[in-house]
């Protein structure tokens, strides 16, 4: 289990590495995603290989020249790679606009790399009966942009292939996270957290061939979580939680059994169903019938308080964390609404904020107890 | 006796007008309820002229904000929202509204000037310029569980998106009008809309003429007394008074330009200020600036909102289209960094700008993503420096005077060595 674990975590420790180098060893061709939400499948059935952009582990320099240090860590350290010349081996970058800083991270991106930068807008709003025409028009557009990028045409055939493929990938990992829920500590959390990264990151039939692998073998696992609490992590909206603080959870007797997050539930729980319209149609309505509540949307049918209380209750978890991005307004505009409605419903919560530079680990070390102890003198 | 101080700054007489106004406009929403009218809160570049038109009474969450940290509000506000569990990175406008809710919540409306208060609202209206104004919508919706309508608005980065932009603002403003049809079960008389809108262009005609007055040297107005006279043009467009304000203003500041009265004396550097003004310090600054003889004469945004933007093609007869192209040329402005910088490029040779300001809001990212970007590209193509400020638009927490006037010191030092560059070249 080891060896197939080593494959995910290699791409998710360095990501552009792995792609710079592979981007020279095969000439694929790469386009970069920004978070959240880019129907990947498009830029897959047109025969390139699309990325979610990750956040790197270098500290800013050249960055500070171009962002305020006041935006998300994924937004600077984006730009920062950019600069230093480490997504040269993108071919292109597409955004999905969803909010401010990633949209200005797009312009940015644009005004400072030699790659052309597409956008698809997503209108937040599933209910209004305005948005799946734009949706549509943006999506269209984009398409016809990578088509002729790419010089391959994006065919009904190919796009109902790439399609299973992502449906695929995208039902195995739904199957992993049953297995973490049945079977807590099944798998540790900064695992789960590359497994999820490493799909954003890989040819999703590569990904799914590991994956399948991997659910094989831990079919016989039996890992014993007695004495443990267990937790739902919320939140970690765009980018990945940090290792360090998903360690620290688990060696405080913490065990991670559900997830909202982008670098977790979030990304893979949204299926495309193609029906009686075209493909493009049921990609749009995928988008508008996303889930897990997020808030960079306005979706009158869901409420992400209630969603959590739910997830709480149906993971059978003690408590939840907010893992919080610093400068994320809009995941800290809900925070304290999401924490009343989770103390209305009797479930502990606590936030755990982190950016790019620094994080007091000290200091949540200390939280982190005190809410472990809290949860078990329950 | 206290001896009377002597401003550097000539300020244009007929803004002071404008406080009675705006504390009229206040005192309007505190008595809608007896009045029989629904209050909505607002957020965003909302077409006011469609609420105007139904006689709803609307609070502005922006306007708000400022109209608190103009008078120093702010602070009770803000704690009570941190207090509440909302971290101070989150848009000061979003923490002060908060912190209203909390204050009625809580029966404490009588800690703080009674001024300062506006009452819970019917029912909340949105734009989703900056996104973040969505999510204040979305939160505040689900908390005050009232009902509400959000506006939304697309990125535009070509001729094609703006197009198309107007077209899906039209079909959002038919859903709103039924919206605020349904809600206060009274249909919107179009006569008296396309009467607002006749006002409306009026009113943004007359501005921008005096806008353009700021061409002539000396300047005679100075950017700051634009940005607190923005009420007329804003919450209390579409009014037969606002236009009759615009006219007074444009005659005392065309009567200084033909007499060659500057706004300040012995006029020295014009500068350009880009983003947000910082509420509570536009009268500090206005001096600090006049004391190195600099005057704001251009401002991203007195001279790109508020209908600046041709008001001559403004429409009475069909406003859902007027309404529509002003939304979709804010949007444009702010998702296409091309965009802006040839609207800045314009204004500095318009204005004869020697340098530029820009602003960083720490709690506003909407305004501040890609600044440095534009600033570098502005200053490589025309020459002219720029200098960045950190502040907020109402957060003093933000913001340091010592820290900026020192900026702002070293600042006109660079624009005085430009100057004595550019004067030995002439010689030469």
């Amino acid at each position: 289990m080891e060896e197939v674990l080593t494959k995910f975590r290699t791409i998710a420790d360095k990501p552009y590495e792995m792609l710079a180098k592979r981007k020279e060893e095969t000439g694929i061709k790469i386009v970069g995603c920004l978070p959240m939400y880019v129907p990947e499948e498009i830029i897959h059935a047109a025969g390139a290989l699309p990325i979610v952009l990750q956040e790197g582990d270098e500290p800013i320099t050249l960055g500070h020249s171009k962002i305020q240090s006041f935006f998300c860590g994924i937004v600077r350290s984006i730009v920062d790679l950019a600069l230093k010349s480490k997504l040269n081996f993108l071919d292109a970058v597409v955004s999905p606009e969803i909010d401010l800083p990633i949209a200005g991270l797009a312009n940015i991106l644009k005004t400072n790399m030699r790659v052309p930068v597409y956008a698809i807008y997503q209108p937040p709003f599933p209910q209004k009966s305005t948005t799946p025409e734009l949706l549509l028009r943006e999506i269209k557009k984009c398409k016809s942009e990578l088509e002729g990028l790419i010089g391959q045409e994006i065919t009904d055939e190919r796009l109902g292939r790439s399609i299973e493929i992502y449906n695929k990938n995208r039902s195995l990992l739904r199957k992993l996270y049953e297995l973490r829920k049945k079977k807590p500590g099944i798998l540790k959390s900064v695992d789960v957290r590359a497994i999820v990264m490493a799909s954003m990151l890989m040819l999703k039939e590569e990904h799914n061939q590991l994956l399948e692998d991997l659910l094989s073998k831990l079919k016989t696992q039996n890992p014993s979580s007695k004495n443990k609490v267990n937790l739902v992590l919320s939140g970690s909206v765009c980018e990945a939680p940090p290792v360090d603080m998903l360690n620290m959870l688990e060696e405080e007797g913490a065990v991670i059994v559900n997830d909202d997050m982008y670098t977790g539930a979030r990304y893979f729980c949204a299926d495309v169903q193609a029906g009686n319209g075209s493909l493009l149609d049921a990609i749009v309505k995928r988008q508008l019938t996303w889930p897990i509540p997020c808030p960079t949307k306005i979706d009158e049918g869901l409420d992400w308080g209630n969603y959590l209380v739910d997830l709480a209750s149906t993971s059978e978890a003690k408590g939840v964390i907010h893992m919080v991005v610093k400068y994320c307004q809009p995941h800290e505009m809900y925070y304290p609404y999401l924490s009343k409605k989770l103390a209305k419903a009797g479930i502990p919560d606590l936030k755990l904020e982190f950016e790019h530079e620094t994080i007091s680990m000290g200091s949540t070390k200390t939280r982190i107890q005190a809410f472990m102890e809290m949860i078990k003198k329950r | 006796m206290a001896e009377k101080k002597e401003y550097l700054v000539n300020r244009v007489k007929t803004t002071k007008e404008v406080q009675n106004m705006m504390i009229e406009y206040y005192s309007g929403l505190q008595t809608a309820r007896q009045d029989g009218k629904f209050l909505a809160w607002t957020y965003g570049p909302i077409p006011f002229e469609i609420m105007r038109a139904m006689d709803i009474r609307f609070e502005h969450l922006e306007s708000y904000g400022a109209y608190l940290a103009a008078r120093s509000g702010q602070q009770r506000l803000k704690e009570l929202s941190e207090a509440d569990g909302y971290s101070n990175d989150v848009c000061s406008y979003a923490r002060l509204l908060r912190g209203v809710t909390l204050l009625h919540e809580r029966n404490e409306t009588n800690t703080i000037p009674n001024v300062l208060i506006v009452d819970m609202p019917d029912f909340l209206v949105a734009i989703r310029h900056c996104p973040l104004q969505g999510s204040v919508y979305d939160y505040q919706k689900r908390l005050l569980n009232k009902p509400g309508f959000c506006l939304d608005t697309m990125p535009i980065h070509s001729e094609d998106d703006y197009q198309e932009s107007i077209r899906y603002w039209k079909r959002q403003l038919v859903e709103f009008i039924v919206f605020l049809e349904d809600l206060t079960k009274t249909k919107l008389n179009m006569d008296r809309l396309k009467e607002i809108m006749g006002y409306v262009k009026e009113g943004a005609v007359i501005r921008k003429r005096m806008l353009n007055l700021c061409k002539a040297r000396p300047a005679p107005i100075n950017t700051f007394d634009h940005f607190i006279s923005l009420g007329p043009s804003h919450t209390l467009r579409g009014r037969k008074e606002s236009v009759e304000f615009w006219k007074r203003m444009e005659a005392e500041v065309e009567e200084r330009v033909n007499n060659k009265v500057g706004v300040i004396k012995n006029e020295r550097f014009r500068l350009y200020w880009h983003n947000l003004p910082i509420w509570f310090r536009v009268g500090r600054l206005s001096e600090t600036l006049a004391g190195y003889g600099a005057v704001l004469v251009s401002a991203s945004y007195t001279h790109e909102g508020f209908y600046a933007h041709e008001p001559e093609k403004i429409d009475p007869e069909d406003p859902l289209t007027s309404i529509a192209r002003e939304e979709s040329w804010l949007s444009w402005l702010s998702s296409d960094i091309n965009q802006a910088a040839y609207l800045l490029q314009k204004e500095i040779e318009d204005y004869s700008i020697d340098g530029m300001i820009m602003c960083s809001h720490r709690t506003c990212q909407f305004v501040d993503v890609g600044e440095y970007d534009l600033a570098d590209l502005i200053t490589r193509k025309t020459g002219v420096p720029n200098v960045v400020i950190d502040a907020d638009p109402t957060d003093p927490a933000f913001y340091s005077d010592a820290q900026t006037e020192t900026r702002i010191q070293a600042f006109m030092e660079t624009l005085e060595s430009s100057k004595r560059r550019s004067a030995s070249s002439l010689q030469k």
